[in-house]
């Protein structure tokens, strides 16, 4: 039985668990953008009343969202992309493509629930201003509904973020696999996993801090700055 | 300005509106008046086409509303219209909730249009409050920014639906003085409420709905002091004491 805790691993790999991480940074980056605006798009096309392009992005969102993400990003890798292109394509840009199609669907799901959550009333009053469809969407309803979306938004970036992970299953040496090259030499599970869980969560909770901060409404942070003026 | 032809609307099968017809010219203040569902908003809200109508006709300065392919939106940010729950934009501060239609639909500069906000916003006397989000607002505060809001856009036709019912007394007065300096203005205007005696004092013409149907109209002291119909009677019975 191990006794001792081999802390040194890190240390002598931490160039390698460094360059994993980056592959993770930019795989999170690349997917939390790329989802973010295709699933705008699939939101704003769901929430419209023409019935058939409605009725096609229902169709995608409940297929994406009743398959396994691990079978999306095998599937895509050595499925649809050498298929597609004839050839196999980097593990990166497949798991881009699949964390895309799949992390877009629930954001979809949540900007159509936030345009929903905008009240009548304000629709309303927009038109009655004279607004076109496409400026009330712009100026009025968007804006409310995205700062009531930021905390379910924010949470689907935390479990995409955590999800990347998945990625290491067809290769791609981001941080949960450069991980385990190195405990597959070096037979020191305990540490190395340690370390990786506390960088996971130092990202996510960072992120989920950060946002808070954006959470608040505009008429707070005046608050909030008035309460600092006075202190 | 305001024209009604035989106008009906039903909400499934309910009739709020009965075959209505009205003329209203330019520079009248009329208060429509009646009991809670009877149809008084919706009345307003088919004049700027917020609720399309089941049959007739309804012009506002000889343009169509209800034609097929009339442009709402033009017709819209001409009539003004000030709703019983202000409906401020909330992510707005007061000065943004009054320019931004001036700026984005009528394409007015955004400096023109401060000016004119800053000028409405005096004439409403609350030049104060002008980075001020809705939320830090009292309601009858919030109600004067929405009519600022509305004048911004230089409307012909002002509408008003219960603007003092959702305030306190005290509240409701600097609303209703607001309202009444447009009407002296010469702004043509409809206000739906249920303060008879502001009815009284400002009204060029008076029309008292029930059921979806006009039983009476005429000038105030005709509605108040001598009505015609039972039903007009009855109902002024419970609200002037």
């Amino acid at each position: 039985m191990a006794t001792e805790l081999y802390w040194m691993d890190i240390f002598e790999n931490f160039d390698f668990l460094l360059k994993g991480l980056g592959i993770t940074m930019k795989l999170s980056l690349i997917s939390i953008i790329g989802s973010l605006f295709f699933g705008i798009f699939l939101g704003i096309i769901r929430y419209s009343k023409f019935f058939l392009i409605s009725w096609l992005a229902v169709a995608y969102i409940e297929i994406v969202r009743s398959v396994p993400l691990i079978l999306f990003i095998v599937f895509i890798h050595f499925g649809l992309m050498p298929y597609i292109f004839g050839g196999a394509v980097s593990f990166f840009a497949s798991s881009c493509v699949a964390f895309i199609i799949f992390t877009s669907a629930y954001i979809a799901e949540i900007i159509r629930s936030g345009l929903n959550s905008v009240e009548n009333t304000h629709i309303d009053a927009a038109k009655s201003l004279g607004f076109s469809a496409s400026q009330r969407l712009t100026f009025i309803i968007l804006p409310l509904a995205v700062s009531r979306m930021a905390p379910a938004l924010v949470s689907q970036f935390i479990s995409l973020i955590k999800d990347t992970s998945l990625a290491s299953t067809i290769g791609l040496i981001e941080l949960t696999r450069s991980g385990e090259i190195i405990y597959e030499r070096t037979h020191h599970v305990f540490e190395i996993l340690l370390f990786i869980a506390f960088v996971y969560f130092l990202i996510c909770f960072g992120l989920s801090k950060l946002c808070r901060i954006y959470e608040m409404k505009p008429y707070m942070q005046v608050e909030a700055e008035k309460a600092l003026v006075i202190n | 300005m305001i024209r009604f032809e035989n106008v009906s609307k039903s909400y499934k099968g309910l009739n709020v509106l009965k075959n209505i017809n009205v003329n209203i010219e330019k520079g009248e203040t009329i208060a429509l008046i009646g009991q809670s569902g009877c149809g008084k908003s919706t009345f307003l809200k088919c004049i700027n086409g917020l609720v399309p109508v089941c049959k007739g006709k309804i012009f506002v300065d000889d343009i169509e509303v209800t034609a097929k392919n009339a442009d709402l939106n033009t017709i819209r940010s001409e009539v003004g219209i000030v709703f019983q729950q202000y409906n401020l934009f909330p992510h707005l501060n007061v000065l943004k909730n009054i320019i931004l239609a001036p700026i984005k639909v009528k394409k007015i500069h955004e400096n023109e249009a401060r000016i004119q906000a800053l000028c409405l916003l005096e004439k409403v006397g609350l030049l104060d409050k002008i980075d001020k989000y809705p939320d830090q607002l009292s309601g009858g505060q919030a109600q004067r920014v929405a009519i600022a809001r509305s004048l911004a856009m230089q409307p012909k036709v002002m509408l008003f639906d219960e603007p003092t019912s959702a305030l306190d007394p005290q509240m409701k007065q600097e609303v209703l003085d607001t309202i009444k300096e447009l009407a002296t203005d010469g702004m043509t205007m409809i206000v739906v409420t249920h303060e008879m005696n502001f009815a009284r004092e400002v009204a060029d013409r008076v029309i008292f709905l029930s059921r979806g149907q006009i039983i009476e109209e005429g000038t105030a002291e005709k509605i108040f002091d001598n009505p015609q119909s039972n039903i007009t009677r009855e109902f002024l019975m419970k609200y002037i004491k």
